[in-house]
């Protein structure tokens, strides 16, 4: 009976350890503040009309950045134990044991891929691609909220077993198999992470759908695909990928989870399971998740280098192409994660040179985004400053990166802190910063003012050296024989002064990061002197900028003609003055459907962790219900009147002057 | 634009939409082929698929499941009619024809686990039930959404949204007969032959 | 705006001489192999580092004049919007990397085959076997040609072809690497994988495990040792004679428990076959015949 009613739940299952009890404190204070807190200011109704129900993907947008915000300081709280115990467990165990230190990085490792990067992108692809394209919403407004909600049910799991468990999964960030089978992990940790994976994936794959059928769909008339601004045209790509890939990951941690669940027997080692077949898919999974999360860095870039150098991107065409031919070659890498598995010199060589060929559309685009300076008049806004910061690590990256794709030269790095090194370069130095140029560009289209440019580049700075003095020693460690996820070592290695010097970094990058948040405060503290009243505050050349900031949740009232690929830079050439005529515009209602859903969806993962199946039945009976109450709601539209437009657009147009001097 | 050229533009780009979804579920059913393929002979000493499968159930899956298929158009050649009774009516025998499947189907499984082959006897018997099961699964929701679509038949007029909903019903319907063309051939068809 | 730029780059000099410092240091084992497999994947390291070297640093030096140009030193520079290369510079950018990354493509066909790690070495003398098996946490080394055993004791005769095949047993994927000798190899239960590695002088390493597989991972190093041919025999002969332990089945499976042992031990026997016995035992029941 017990069985039933509570699964493999115990006593034991209530957080005891000193280590993950701060969390469970920490989580528990929070929430109930903030309970406290809407309570007394009666502001319930609010954020449930305004903000969690809303399909607007404006909304949308800041609740992941805010959602993703969060869960970076988890993960940077993670690194910071994992550099800590690396600097001091020289001949000594240091301060976690073997176990905690291999959970820490490996949560580190998930919380950043999925929910940091992935969240800030969809973040910024739901307020920026629809503007840029000219749309009123996403192709799927439901979805989005549903998306949002799954990404955020999934980080709860993630963070669930400092309420309900006590440990996580120690297996590093892919529950690589055979390790996470039962033999070798017979707790639930693997299975808080297949499962807050699994809510998270699907989250994704929903927003990748939606994503993909807007910007094919969408686009306002006249914008050809090869009108498309970069950020669009590199979000697409990364929307192919994720819609490709996505399902992979779901497929194979599925597998994982029968094999750990129904005793079947995928990837064990008895019963003649195949461990490679593990390491094959999720792989060919993970090879196009890292494009995923680049690509759009990629894009984001093009558009700041152009509106800051005050020319069109070079090369616009080849540009357009080399994010085409990285997504392709992307499918066609993945062995080279795993070169020391003895597939042979044929299968190796293949994936190497293969690997290989990414550095020439990669090599296209860093001369374009040069040469896009060149001749330029370039104002050295700090999005600029973590721009030209990119170029300079992306290079060091790359250069790794096509290091490793040499099978004999990956035989002396794979699993080293190299290998780190690299991974690490092109995530912080190209997806992050790519992320911290984005928000600073276009923060005042968002919020409506400006950030304070002083302290951003302060960040910057910080960022910046930091980021060299924490991984240029990793690269050296690589070389001198460090393995990764090492939670201690001997002081004969010579490795411990590079550890501490790689701290030091990370304190560096943590005062970048206390920057930031000083940043946002003060900036917001001083917002009546840095509004942006006129929408377009860089000089702007695509669309985005011809809206006001931030923008009516319509976007347009009329949206403007497209006639090249920097739509707003010809309009304001033509002194384009939007016209004053207004249509009925059709609106999505707000929908709490979605959260209801991922509410269930939350209790139906939690309670196949814990095996528990009289919940995992209310869950899963609880999505069916919900969505076949969807099914029979025919009026999830309503129409906006064209007075109730002009209403609106009155309180803008006051203060908008479109001579071009923004 | 016209209320009806929107409605009909805001239905393309649900069916597109739903056509990217079924790439999606298809790379799905991609990988637990290529997991099949790549295990069908780990057997671990255990029972092979000679042994086990019987070719005159599968080929009485497969024929229901081609039947269903026609009937299941037919049913949405009436909603395109207007014919609410012939639709309802179409789509019942469709039920019928896929809860057939899925008994045949479901006595497949008892019979293997009866003989001691069940999923946790070989790598192989993991596959096979994990990808026939995880088909078996996606009829049994097809058989779910095509019950609530009977209702809205029934309940509401057949506007464009309406029709639109069923012919996403449909897609799937037939889409699950499409992957089980390559189940019949891929999992029975090459595990008996080779 | 002077002070910060020289700043800057005392402290790329500075960087510069650390990174040299670290490199040749006796500790950058990558870079002082002490095999001929390593020092081979020393000098495609290189080869691919100068390569590389030759794209990125014009890029960089281009990168920063550009920066000084348009961005610091702006208003001396000319601004022109409608600069572009037309299709002609386009197709060269596209084609520059790509020679030099058809070189490496070329360079890495061969050299991937010449160090297949499956490939046997050249040489005179006939290749040691010897049978690696991962176990949780620690590493058994079998000579079957001798008929002795080591635990986490790795022996070998330098100026030798070592034909290593390695396995594992109820450990997960696991990664055998001694780095001045040669690149890494999987080992994994159920599968055979090989390594050919030769030593080129005398010495004593660390080899280690590096690839996750639970609590003992960072505790999975092993004693590697280099000597004479002579020496090498000797040791043989002395486990032979003196070792009274025998690594039978029942020791054998003391082994395979999952516990840290970095203990050095050294079998006069060793239960015939066994090598091969763990790695079929993965594909077969016990009590079926092979």
């Amino acid at each position: 009976m017990n069985k039933f009613l509570y699964g493999k739940l115990t006593p034991e299952a209530i957080p005891h350890h000193w280590y993950t009890i701060g969390g469970t404190v920490f989580i528990i204070i929070t929430a109930i503040a903030l309970i406290i807190y809407l309570t007394i200011s009666k502001r319930w109704g609010w954020l449930w009309n305004e903000w969690f129900t809303s399909t607007d993907p404006k909304k949308i947008g800041t609740m992941y950045m805010i959602f993703a915000t969060l869960m970076f300081f988890r993960g940077m709280l993670d690194a910071g134990m994992v550099w800590l115990q690396q600097s001091i467990a020289a001949d000594s165990q240091g301060y976690l044991t073997a176990d905690h230190f291999q959970q820490i990085f490996t949560s580190h490792g998930d919380i950043m891929v999925f929910f940091v990067t992935m969240g800030f992108f969809f973040g910024l692809m739901n307020w920026i691609v629809p503007l840029q394209i000219g749309a009123r919403d996403l192709a799927f407004p439901f979805l989005n909220s549903l998306g949002l909600w799954l990404t955020i049910a999934g980080g709860l799991l993630i963070n669930f077993f400092f309420i309900v468990g006590g440990d996580f999964a120690n297996t590093g960030w892919l529950a690589i198999a055979s390790f996470s089978e039962l033999e070798f992990n017979p707790g639930v940790g693997v299975d808080y992470l297949i499962w807050s994976l699994q809510l998270s994936g699907l989250g994704s794959l929903l927003a990748g759908i939606n994503f993909l059928v807007t910007i094919i769909k969408k686009r306002a008339p006249g914008m050809t695909l090869m009108k498309m601004p970069l950020f669009t045209w590199n979000s697409l790509c990364a929307m192919v990928l994720i819609i490709s890939a996505f399902p992979v990951l779901t497929a194979t941690t599925l597998l994982l989870w029968l094999d750990r669940a129904f005793g079947m027997h995928f990837f064990t080692l008895d019963y003649a399971g195949n461990q490679m077949m593990y390491w094959n898919l999720i792989w060919m999974w993970g090879h196009p998740e890292v494009y995923i999360l680049v690509i759009p860095a990629f894009g984001m870039f093009s558009e700041i280098v152009s509106t800051f150098s005050q020319k069109p991107v070079s090369g616009y065409l080849s540009m357009v192409w080399a994010a085409i031919s990285i997504t392709a070659l992307s499918y066609l890498v993945w062995l080279h994660h795993f070169f020391v598995m003895g597939a042979g010199p044929d299968v190796n060589s293949f994936f190497g040179i293969v690997t290989m060929l990414i550095a020439i559309p990669a090599g296209v685009q860093v001369f374009n985004w040069i040469l896009t300076m060149y001749k330029g008049r370039v104002n050295l806004a700090s999005p600029m400053y973590w721009f030209i910061g990119f170029l300079i690590i992306f290079m060091i990256g790359g250069m790794a990166g096509i290091f490793m794709a040499s099978p004999p030269a990956d035989f002396q790095v794979h699993n080293s802190l190299f290998l780190v090194a690299h991974f690490h370069t092109m995530i912080v130095g190209v997806a992050l910063f790519g992320i911290f140029a984005g928000l600073t560009f276009w923060f005042p289209k968002i919020f409506g003012f400006k950030l304070n440019e002083h302290l951003d580049k302060r960040a910057f700075w910080f960022w910046f050296i930091g980021f060299f003095v924490a991984f240029i020693p990793l690269y050296l460690l690589g070389f001198m024989g460090a393995p990764r996820r090492i939670d201690h070592y001997d002081s004969s290695t010579g490795w411990q002064p590079l550890y501490i010097t790689a701290l030091i970094g990370y304190i560096f990058i943590s005062c970048g990061i206390f920057t930031q948040v000083y940043l946002v405060l003060k900036s917001i503290k001083q917002r009546k002197n840095n509004l942006d009243v006129s929408g377009d505050p860089w000089n702007g050349r695509t669309l985005e900028w011809a809206a006001h900031s931030p923008p009516p949740f319509y976007n347009f009232a009329v949206v403007p003609p497209i006639q090249s690929h920097q739509p707003f830079w010809d309009l304001k050439e033509q002194g384009w003055k939007p016209e004053q005529k207004y249509h009925d515009i059709e609106c999505f209602k707000n929908t709490g459907i979605g959260i209801y859903i991922s509410i269930f969806a939350f209790l139906a993962g939690f309670a196949v962790v814990w095996q528990i199946i009289w919940l995992i039945a209310v869950g899963l009976v609880g999505i069916i219900a919900c969505v076949i109450t969807l099914s029979f709601d025919d009026e999830m539209e309503y129409v906006l009147p064209a007075e109730e437009v002009a209403k609106i657009e009155k309180l803008y147009v006051s203060r908008v002057s479109y001579d071009g001097n923004g | 634009m016209t209320e009806m050229d929107e409605a009909i533009e805001t239905n393309d780009t649900k069916v597109f939409g739903f056509w990217v979804y079924l790439m999606t579920d298809l790379v799905i059913f991609a990988v637990l082929f290529a997991c099949y393929i790549v295990l069908r002979a780990n057997t671990y000493g255990g029972p092979t698929p000679k042994e086990l499968f019987h070719l005159p159930s599968v080929l009485a899956e497969t024929l229901i499941l081609l039947t269903s298929s026609f009937t299941c158009s037919l049913g949405m050649l009436a909603v395109h009619r207007q014919l609410k009774n012939w639709a309802i009516a179409w789509f019942i025998m469709t039920f019928l024809l896929g809860g057939a499947f899925l008994c045949i189907e479901i006595s497949e499984f008892i019979e293997f686990v009866g003989k001691g082959a069940s999923w946790q006897r070989s790598a192989f018997l993991s596959s096979f039930f994990t990808l026939v099961g995880t088909h078996g699964l996606h009829i049994s929701f097809g058989l779910l959404w095509m019950v609530v679509m009977m209702f809205r038949i029934a309940l509401r007029p057949l506007t464009e949204h309406s029709v639109s909903r069923i012919f996403r019903m449909a897609l799937f319907w037939h889409f699950l007969d499409f992957v089980w063309i390559f189940i019949f051939t891929v999992v029975y068809g090459i595990g008996y032959l080779l | 705006m002077k002070t910060k730029f020289l700043i800057g780059i005392f402290t790329i000099v500075l960087a510069v001489i650390g990174i040299a410092f670290v490199l040749t240091s006796k500790h950058a084992l990558v870079f002082h192999p002490k095999g001929i497999i390593a020092q081979k994947e020393l000098e495609l390291i290189i080869t691919n580092i100068i390569l590389m070297l030759i794209i990125i640093v014009p890029t960089y030096i281009f990168l920063f004049a550009v920066v000084w140009k348009y961005c610091i030193k702006k208003d001396k520079a000319k601004y022109d919007p409608e600069h572009s290369y037309g299709p002609i510079g386009e197709l060269i950018m596209w084609v520059l990397p790509a020679i030099v990354v058809v070189i490496m493509s070329t360079v890495t066909w061969e050299i991937t085959h010449k160090l297949d790690p499956y490939k046997p070495l050249e040489s005179e003398d006939k290749p040691l076997t010897v049978q690696i098996i991962a176990l949780n946490w620690k590493w058994l080394f079998i000579y079957p040609e001798q008929g002795i055993a080591a635990l986490n004791y790795f022996h070998i005769p330098d100026h030798t072809p070592i034909h290593l095949n390695l396995a594992a047993d109820h450990s997960p994927m696991n990664s055998f690497w001694i780095p001045q000798l040669s690149g890494q190899i999987y080992s994994m239960a159920g599968m055979r994988t090989q390594l050919y590695l030769m030593a080129n002088e005398i010495g004593e390493y660390t080899g280690k495990a590096v690839e996750i597989n639970g609590e003992g991972y960072a505790d999975m190093t092993f004693h590697v040792k280099s000597t004479s041919k002579n020496d090498f025999e000797t040791w043989v002969k002395e486990i032979k004679e003196s070792s009274k332990n025998h690594l039978s089945e029942k020791a054998y499976n003391e082994l395979v428990k999952p516990e840290v042992n970095k203990s050095v031990i050294f079998y006069s026997e060793v239960e015939p076959d066994l090598y091969n016995k763990i790695i079929h035992k993965y594909m077969y029941p016990p009590n079926q015949v092979l």
